[in-house]
């Protein structure tokens, strides 16, 4: 079962990004090959749903954090490889019968290229094969248990099948004679191409797993653990901002009890970015990566749906208010197709007056709380709305993030507090600045 | 003369500077022919009048232009290779003129130097823009007394008919008089007469600048604005709308010290940003005496105009939104308690910080601004509960809103200014007609049921 989720949620959390480091595909981006690069993006693409998956492959790199196992690959092995293996014209493959006197020649003032070239792949892969039967040797502790232990099998049948065994005889992979070469590329272009390609994506798949496991490792990041669908558990402790420097972190739990939290806190005082925080572990966490938190526990979810930057569509007539209207119907209609979502709305409704942002807020609000097997995390600065809801609602966890005046400057402390904040600074910052002091005084004298 | 008040944040609100920037009211009339009409409309753009007399000055002299619909006199390459050389003069003396004269004969006849030709080609492109000037400006000699273009026109008159020129108009060929005469109306028109000459390209610049600028009137329907000197301060307009904006609806407004501030409401597309801008624009070009996008206006010149209509985050600096707005308020509190007589524009006051705040704030502030009636405000806000406490509180304020129609569940908009304080409240009726808590309420029964 897919994971769902759309452009606007990617969009939202910068999963994607044209800057590496901007985007947290990017931060995780460190494979040393390109096909782990398109491995990885197909992970990031097509998040898990299931928990018995999401726990294997989290298990999987996790294995590689532990043991520190490093990428046994050179990476400049895969390119040749690779465009050896496309090269499937039946014309261009090397027959014994053609090493002559003519082809010596050839060699010999190097007008040879195309032979070259061929002899360039076979050459590659053949090292390739060597390399992974040393490191699949030497990987520590790959007995029974191991979460490696599936993919390292597969490999190591590919590798020791009758037909490819013969390579691996190949002391020294740069110098593999005519004839031999002939021999390989029969094999490895025509014969085996299939499982040759399927050797190479489980290679990329390790170099992915390693890459991941070692940016882990550094940024010192927890496993998440799975746990069945609609098991109604949701807990994350010391969740932060993977692409923030210094972030602080947050704990917090959601349950069947509370499975809408209402978040208020002033503009600056970090409530997207809480929100983003959350949205980008639990989309970690269902493609069973590392996720920047101390701690996390879910029943997995079947999609994603956040409004955190939604666009106004001038183009199309639509006013900011008419696009969040259109976006709240576009996710109240896959409420139905898919059962367990998490829905992000970051600031409802600030499109309209504030009658209306309050009544809008209250009644959808109201109406998303009455599901209670999705998660809702919805944030406003009309505090009143949570006042009202708080009335006539069970099931909301209401937390803000506060804010503390430093002499007339606003300072944030990023950490969640249980209610709805009573920050009433405004005016204190308005009064600080002394405006209404400027404007009365001198009418004082003028009168 | 005193400077007219106006800060970057105003201009860049109002979009009024920027050569390069197609949409701006500077670009809309920069028409001129000449790259120095270019600079005089640049000038008078970041120069606006203060003085109802020079105001009211120039625009009479806008006002005649717009109305005798002139066509620039010269060309625009013959009057730049005349520019060209009138303004390259090379010799100081005339002894220094005549000699390199004969050298450029000379060369010419050696090396086929082409030097010379250009020389000549310059002389008779003044000749031949002088001729015409003189021609054009002969016309006002026959005008009224009360054209206001008149005393100008003999100017340049008088420096065209100096005895020194004379020749000019004599119809001689340049191309066959010889080198020694040649030398010396070379040396007359580049260096002797350099400053005279100066002079008359100013006045042929700001022609330039006039017949441009009414042209563009012209075309637009625009009409003029009276500057009226009085005490209190009014600005009366009928038929506003703004320039840019193709298709703008336009709406009548008057400010005066009796109600100095307008509290302006109505949903986020209805056009209050537009509104607010076409004001200031306006009034901001009527101090400059120049034809204006409204059917009739009259107003005592203020000292200066701070609007605050996109005011920028400044994350770098770790405000928030709503500490910028402060600040700017904050700013433009010490400009108005200065006792300057000044336009100012808030729009979306306090939008950066919860609903109890910025209605706190809103109140508090637009009371406070109010009480200087030598001052204009407009403020809008959607904060309507704030209009209310407002209304009850103080009568110097006019309360008017632009209204939101439904058409089914389009929102569609008037533009059309109404009084009183806006009640539409369209979006729980578009989120009732797109049905979306009836939405909500079936796929939770749909989940229950499964």
């Amino acid at each position: 079962m897919i994971f769902r989720i759309d452009k606007q949620t990617t969009d939202d959390l910068g999963i994607f990004g044209k800057n590496n480091d901007r985007s947290v595909y990017g931060i995780f981006n460190k494979t040393i090959t390109n096909g782990g690069s398109q491995v990885l993006e197909e992970m990031f693409r097509f998040p898990l749903s299931d928990d018995e998956k999401i726990n294997e492959r989290g298990q999987i790199i996790r294995f590689f954090q532990e043991k520190e196992i490093a990428f046994p690959f050179k990476s400049e092995l895969f390119d040749p490889a690779e465009s050896y293996l496309s090269n499937t014209d039946n014309r261009t493959r090397l027959s014994a019968y053609q090493d002559n006197l003519e082809r010596k020649f050839r060699s010999a003032i190097g007008s040879d290229t195309e032979y070259k070239q061929i002899a360039r792949g076979v050459a590659s892969i053949v090292e390739i094969l060597c390399v992974l039967d040393d490191f699949l040797e030497n990987i520590p502790d790959l007995g029974p248990g191991c979460p490696y232990l599936t993919q390292a099998s597969a490999m190591r049948d590919i590798i020791y099948s009758d037909a490819l065994k013969s390579c691996l005889q190949e002391n020294n992979p740069t110098k593999i004679t005519y004839a031999r070469t002939a021999g390989f590329d029969q094999i490895l272009r025509f014969n085996c191409r299939d499982t040759v390609k399927q050797l190479l994506n489980l290679i990329y798949q390790l170099d992915v797993f390693i890459a991941v496991a070692k940016y882990s490792l550094e940024r010192n990041f927890t496993y998440a653990e799975a746990m069945p669908e609609g098991a109604g558990v949701f807990e994350i402790e010391g969740l932060y901002h993977p692409l923030l420097k210094n972030a602080v972190s947050n704990s917090i739990k959601v349950d069947h009890k509370s499975n809408m939290i209402f978040l208020t806190g002033a503009n600056m005082a970090g409530k997207s970015t809480f929100m983003k925080s959350f949205g980008i572990a639990v989309y970690l966490a269902h493609m069973g990566f590392p996720v920047p938190a101390a701690g996390m526990k879910f029943s997995v979810l079947n999609g994603m749906y956040t409004t955190i930057n939604l666009p106004d569509n001038i183009n199309k007539g639509y006013s900011h208010f008419y696009a969040e209207v259109v976006r709240v119907r576009k996710v109240a209609e896959s409420i139905g197709n898919s059962k367990n979502l998490l829905v992000i709305f970051d600031e409802l409704f600030r499109g309209t007056n504030v009658k209306d942002a309050y009544d809008a807020t209250v009644a959808v609000t109201e109406a998303f709380a009455a599901n209670k097997n999705c998660i809702f995390i919805i944030s406003t600065h009309i505090i009143e709305a949570g006042e009202t809801l708080k009335e006539r609602c069970d099931n909301i966890n209401f937390i803000n993030l506060p804010t503390i005046m430093d002499g007339n400057v606003p300072e944030y402390t990023y950490r969640i507090e249980k209610g709805i904040t009573s920050d009433r600074h405004g005016m204190i910052i308005v009064k600080n600045e002394g405006i209404l002091d400027i404007l009365n005084k001198d009418e004082e004298i003028s009168n | 003369m005193k400077k007219f008040q106006i800060d970057r944040q105003t201009l860049d609100d109002l979009n009024l500077l920027g050569k390069y920037k197609s949409n701006s009211i500077f670009s809309l009339f920069n028409r001129t022919v000449t790259k120095g009409g270019e600079m005089a409309l640049e000038r008078m753009f970041l120069n606006p009048l203060t003085e109802a007399g020079e105001i009211n000055s120039r625009k009479k002299m806008f006002e005649f232009f717009q109305k005798e619909e002139f066509i620039f006199p010269v060309d625009k390459e013959e009057l730049d290779v005349a520019e060209q050389y009138l303004t390259n003069g090379e010799a100081r003396s005339y002894a220094a003129s005549m000699v390199n004269s004969f050298k450029r004969k000379a060369m010419k006849l050696i090396a086929n130097d082409n030097e010379l030709e250009m020389i000549q080609n310059g002389m008779n492109a003044s000749v031949s823009l002088f001729v015409k000037l003189e021609s054009f400006f002969k016309k006002f000699d026959s005008m009224a007394e009360t054209c206001p273009y008149r005393t100008i026109a003999s100017k340049a008159l008088e420096l065209l008919h100096d005895k020194g020129l004379a020749w000019i108009y004599s119809g001689e060929d340049m191309t066959k008089c010889s080198t020694s005469t040649f030398a010396r109306y070379d040396y007359r028109l580049r260096y002797a007469y350099s400053s005279q000459i100066n002079e008359l390209l100013g006045l042929l610049y700001e022609l330039d600048l006039y017949i441009a600028v009414a042209k563009i009137g012209r075309e637009r329907g625009f009409f003029f604005a009276e500057a009226v000197t009085q005490d209190e301060t009014v600005v009366s307009i009928k038929g506003l709308y703004h320039p840019t904006v193709p298709n703008a609806v336009s709406n009548d407004l008057l400010i005066n010290h009796l109600s100095n501030l307008v509290f302006l409401t109505g949903a986020n597309m209805a056009g209050k940003s537009t509104l607010m801008k076409a004001f200031a624009v306006t009034l901001y070009l009527a101090h400059m005496g120049f034809p204006l996008p409204v059917s009739s206006m009259h107003f005592t010149p203020v000292d200066g105009m701070y609007t605050s209509i996109n005011v920028p985050d400044n994350l770098n600096m770790g405000y928030s939104h709503f500490y910028a707005e402060v600040k700017r308020v904050r700013e433009v509190a010490l400009a108005v308690s200065s006792g300057k007589r000044l336009l100012v524009i808030f729009d979306e006051l306090f939008k950066g910080t919860n609903v109890k705040d910025a209605y706190d704030a809103t109140v508090a502030v637009t009371e406070a601004f109010s009480k200087h009636r030598r001052c204009i405000y407009i403020v809008s806000t959607h904060i309507m509960e704030a209009g209310v406490t407002l209304k009850e509180r103080c009568d110097n304020m006019k309360f008017v809103y632009l209204p939101t129609l439904l058409q089914g569940s389009t929102p569609v908009y008037t533009y059309r200014l109404s009084d009183g304080i806006s009640d539409d409240r369209h979006g729980m009726m578009i989120i009732n007609n797109e049905r979306i808590i009836e939405t909500i309420r079936k796929t939770t029964e749909q989940q229950r049921i499964q």
